[in-house]
């Protein structure tokens, strides 16, 4: 049993968690967009413009839509946020600082995944208009065909831990990481975790030919929320990745919380960046993208990282 | 504390929706590249509208709508662009007029008076009403058979059809357009969709038709031209296109620079833009993205001139008859493939082959036969080539998943306001 923060000190934790990690993925977008763009990169504005965004959303008034389903509508951004929540409160900060380390941590970490598809459907479809609706439709097709690799990916680290805890995860990669461990592990899981975080090139609910999609109607905090809890989302999927696949807190001379910052960090940067980098992919080849090829090397993936066991 | 907020907001790009007529889209284009403001694809995202000159009179009613699902407190800027009727100052009686070449001071103004409450809100435009009475036979005011059918309040309700499956399921008829951001202004798509699948579909034109457009290639039908000048046209046309093509695949940095590069290129540029074609190719655009998408074969290109047919292989081009693009060495391009890559690509290539012909030109003139070869194809006195390419969209849709259409339309680079005669309602069903 591992020392928890109290309960306090982990809800205040897991607030500035998303609010810091929802604030380095807008200066990280505003980053990448300005490279790629080749505009000049003026760091006052990139560090002020999410700030300044977040307080112009917050003082407009929202609108709404025709008889929208309002209470759906306006929990849809909540649960998504509450969700990433659930999801980061399981990974450890440090080698013993963890808001929640449960023995079945990683159950809880999928089952946050699962329902994101609850919490995009409901925020598509409770706007009562038509370009949120096919957004929604979308993400259905894309959460069926990214769920079960993603879980399959995240349950090969497991095996070599012989744990479902988080921080047994991260211990059994003292001697090898998993990134090396599992060379086909990271690869996969990020793919999936674009998939499951809407970001280009698989944004399909909220995308550009759709207007904003699940997005296209929601106006003000409405829309603040929603980026952000998305936001929240990419630093959830993220900080897994670097504590599954990274060593989590284990490295060399900082201190370990540095280290899941650092290595948080590197997958958002690496997240953001392709989706700054490829064309967005036809639905219909990412679901037999999905279906065909990650399943199948997921499932390679867990063979091997069993055979290695014996 | 909203003082505080407010002050914060003011280091904020004023997030603006822009509606421009359809002879404003060029201007209203380069907006995309201006600092301090922020183009949004949703009215809701925005609380500054940008009228950009004159709006067709089709374009009234739902830029009225647009203005109403701004976020309050909302403020209207029309930059009138030397124009003079007075359709949108009637609409829009509170709207700040901007005559400068540039809107952007403006629309920072009026965002920072917003903020500071030096300016107040609009009001919305149109009564918060039905757009009809309510008006039904059964009980609940459906008008078709069991719970489906019928047109209560004056909207559509879902009806019943056969799948593509075979299944009767649900369809229901929605009208994308005619400020829907991904495809040209004017075109209105009435679409019956099945979950994310057109099942039918046709389109209404509501630009209006121009008289006169003021372009290189519309002098060159009466005068003869400097062919510099008229590919460098060209090769921009198409570099527009692009940009706003890859916006909607959903690369927007990718598609600022490539705006940039169209405002920047030079004759004699080629090497750019095969340098931006194989950036494309890498980054999937063409087969991960578009390949296999909207394929056009031959025998249906009836009337059809310009990429979207070279695209498909046919090897017409009225450059060919001229003599002074004979000198040049001009060959037409074409692929066979006849998908959305290929028009892509056929772009792409053909902005390449201009810019190489400018640089070689050198006092070559052409143009004053009443024929050119426009950058969407053939153009004659009164007839544009998006005539009989627009005519093409509703039986190519049907059948295809939203994206795969709207990605359909967009690589056909229409121009509804020369898509005239007004050949209104085409439709075609699965």
């Amino acid at each position: 049993m591992r020392p928890y923060l109290s309960p306090p000190l982990a809800v205040i934790t897991m607030i500035g968690v998303l609010i810091a990690g929802s604030y380095a993925v807008a200066v990280l977008e505003e980053i990448a967009g300005t490279l790629v763009s080749r505009r000049p990169l003026r760091l006052t504005y990139v560090f002020w413009a999410p700030l300044a965004t977040a307080a112009l959303l917050l003082t407009q008034g929202r609108t709404s839509t025709e008889r929208p389903d309002a209470q759906a509508w306006a929990l849809a951004p909540a649960l998504l946020a509450g969700l990433a929540a659930v999801g980061l409160a399981v990974i450890p900060i440090d080698q013993n600082t963890s808001v929640a380390d449960p023995a079945a941590g990683f159950v809880l970490y999928s089952a946050a995944i699962s329902y994101v598809m609850v919490a995009v459907y409901l925020h598509g479809w409770s706007a009562n208009s038509t370009l949120p609706l096919i957004g929604a439709y979308r993400f259905i097709a894309q959460a069926f065909a990214f769920q079960i690799p993603f879980l399959l990916v995240l349950l090969a680290p497991a095996l070599p831990a012989e744990s479902l805890a988080i921080s047994d995860i991260v211990e059994a990669q003292e001697s090898l990481w998993n990134v090396v461990r599992q060379p086909l592990g990271l690869p996969i899981f990020l793919v999936v975790s674009a998939a499951a975080t809407f970001s280009l090139p698989l944004d399909f609910p909220d995308a550009a030919d759709l207007a904003g999609g699940t997005s296209s109607e929601v106006s003000a905090s409405h829309r603040l929320a929603w980026r952000g809890a998305r936001a929240g989302l990419l630093v959830m999927v993220a900080a897994m990745g670097a504590s599954a696949f990274l060593g989590g807190w284990q490295g060399p001379w900082l201190p370990g919380w540095l280290w899941v910052i650092l290595k948080t960090l590197l997958l958002l940067v690496i997240l953001i960046a392709s989706s700054h980098t490829f064309a967005r992919l036809r639905i219909e080849r990412f679901v037999v993208l999905a279906w065909v090829v990650l399943l199948p090397l997921s499932l390679v993936n867990i063979f091997f990282a069993g055979a290695l066991l014996l | 504390m909203s003082r505080v907020l407010s002050r914060i907001a003011l280091r904020a790009d004023a997030r603006v929706f822009c509606i421009a007529g359809s002879q404003s889209r060029d201007e209203a284009r380069l907006l995309r590249l201006a600092e301090g403001i922020h183009l949004t694809g949703t009215p809701r995202a925005a609380n500054v509208l940008l009228i950009a000159g004159e709006l067709d009179a089709g374009l009234i009613a739902p830029a009225l709508v647009a203005h109403d699902a701004l976020s309050p407190p909302r403020a209207t800027v029309w930059w009138r662009l030397d124009t003079e009727e007075a359709l949108v100052s009637k609409n829009f009686p509170n709207a700040f007029m901007e005559d400068d070449l540039d809107p952007v001071p403006a629309l920072r103004r009026v965002h920072e008076e917003l903020l500071a409450g030096q300016r107040e809100g609009e009001a919305p435009l149109l009564p918060d009403v039905e757009p009809a009475q309510w008006q039904g036979i059964g009980p609940y005011g459906q008008g078709g058979k069991g719970m489906t059918g019928g047109v209560p309040y004056g909207r559509p309700m879902a009806e019943r059809a056969d799948d593509r499956d075979g299944l009767k399921l649900d369809y229901l008829p929605v009208r994308i357009g005619p400020l829907f951001a991904p495809l040209p202004v004017g075109l209105a798509l009435d679409v019956k969709l099945q979950g994310d699948v057109i099942q039918g579909a046709a389109f209404e034109n509501l630009a209006d038709a121009s008289t006169d457009g003021t372009s290189i290639f519309h002098r060159a039908l009466r005068v003869a031209v400097l062919i510099r000048d008229l590919e460098l046209a060209r090769a921009r046309s198409h570099l527009e296109w692009l940009s706003d093509a890859v916006a909607v695949a959903g690369a927007a940095s990718l598609s600022e620079r490539i705006l940039r590069l169209a405002q920047q290129v030079a004759p004699g540029d080629g090497d750019a833009i095969r340098a931006v074609e194989r950036t494309l190719r890498r980054r999937g655009f063409f087969d991960w993205s578009m390949r296999g998408v909207g394929v056009l074969k031959t025998n249906a290109l009836e009337g059809v001139s310009g990429p979207v047919a070279r695209a498909s292989g046919l090897s017409i081009d009225a450059r060919t008859k001229e003599a002074a693009y004979e000198r040049l060495g001009f060959e037409p391009l074409t692929q066979d493939a006849g998908d959305a890559a290929a028009r892509w690509i056929q772009r792409v290539r053909e902005a390449a082959q201009a810019l190489d012909l400018a640089g070689q030109a050198g006092d070559e003139r052409t143009g004053g036969s009443g024929a050119i070869e426009s950058p969407r194809g053939l153009l004659t006195d009164g007839a544009g080539p998006s005539t009989a390419t627009a005519r093409l969209v509703p039986s190519l849709v049907v059948g295809m998943e939203f994206g795969e259409a709207v990605a359909t339309v967009v690589s056909l680079d229409l121009d509804m306001s020369e898509a005239q005669p007004l050949d209104n309602h085409v439709s075609a069903a699965s």
